[in-house]
């Protein structure tokens, strides 16, 4: 007796063959949308790549600004270094290393 | 090779380089079994189609993960079995458990009504009510079976189970259903 089939026929989703192919349309429609969409972590690094490039370019304009632009001595600084190392060797003084940064250029803040 | 002739493993690593035609052809093969399963956890057909479309939408997105494709089929339903139960259990929360309400003697005279075969009621309602009172694995096999078509050992690997637990839990399925539909002949049909 329960070796037969049960006729189940009335919850077949293919009974109505239009609702069937609405699904298949929607489902197939849905997921090839989503196959075809990257990836989270591929979209994001797709849209951080112009942002990188933006931020490289703006390093380079002010890096190569700075390059191209003479450096400020201080007044006090001695026109030749070289004179300046001179004079402290025959003196026998140890400069201060405010004098020192002055003179190649660099500042001091005596204070920090 | 055409996609009509393809077989699932050769659909789904087409599917996986966004082919539609495979896609769809995948759909067109596992939507019933899909919605079979479904139905069998949520007993509606409304929700059977909605869980059924989700997970076929989450099957697509994670089918790189998919290591056996021939075996398609078992790691869909399992999907399909997951988002079934994850739907039952929001729809329980939401209807603050309604089912607790329902008392010995309102189910007895649901059953009898069943029995009574009320002409108000379709074949559809009928079947819907009568599975609702066998186990959710019961129903699974019933409906992969006698609906779907699929064989003992089919099901026995898209529900982990055994092929003789299938047989047992086909059996006892259709002999509750037969019970509770007495008297509505046109239910039982000799495929064998």
């Amino acid at each position: 007796m329960d070796d037969e089939k049960i006729d189940l026929s009335p919850l077949d989703l293919a009974q109505d063959p239009a609702r069937f192919e609405r699904l298949v349309a929607r489902i197939t429609g849905d997921a090839v949308a989503r196959r075809q969409r990257p990836p989270l972590f591929a979209a994001l690094v797709a849209l951080m790549r112009p942002a990188l490039a933006m931020a490289a370019l703006s390093v380079a304009v002010i890096w190569g600004g700075a390059w191209f632009v003479p450096a400020r001595r201080p007044s006090s600084a001695a026109a030749d270094p070289t004179q300046t190392l001179l004079a402290w060797a025959a003196s026998g003084r140890v400069p201060e290393p405010g004098e020192i940064l002055s003179t190649f250029g660099g500042s001091h803040d005596p204070g920090r | 090779m055409a996609v009509m002739d393809a077989t699932t493993e050769e659909l789904v690593s087409r599917a996986r380089q966004g082919d539609a035609d495979a896609c769809e052809l995948l759909v067109r093969r596992h939507l019933r079994a899909a919605y079979a399963v479904a139905l069998a956890v949520v007993g509606s057909t409304a929700d059977a189609e909605d869980v059924a479309q989700e997970a076929f939408l989450v099957a697509f997105e994670r089918l790189d993960s998919c290591r056996e494709p021939a075996r398609f089929s078992g790691w869909l339903l399992q999907i399909v079995r997951r988002r079934a139960y994850n739907a039952l259990d929001h729809r329980r929360v939401r209807t603050t458990h309604a089912g607790a309400l329902m008392t010995e003697n309102a189910e007895r005279s649901r059953v009898d009504a069943l029995r009574q075969q009320t002409p108000a009621v379709g074949r559809k309602e009928r079947l819907l009510e009568a599975l609702g009172h066998l186990s959710p694995i019961e129903r699974e096999v019933l409906l992969l079976h006698d609906l779907e078509g699929r064989t003992h050992g089919e099901i026995a690997a898209a529900l982990a189970i055994s092929e003789v637990g299938s047989r047992q839990h086909l059996f006892k399925g259709r002999h509750v259903l037969r019970r509770l539909l007495t008297g509505e002949s046109d239910t039982e049909v000799g495929h064998g």
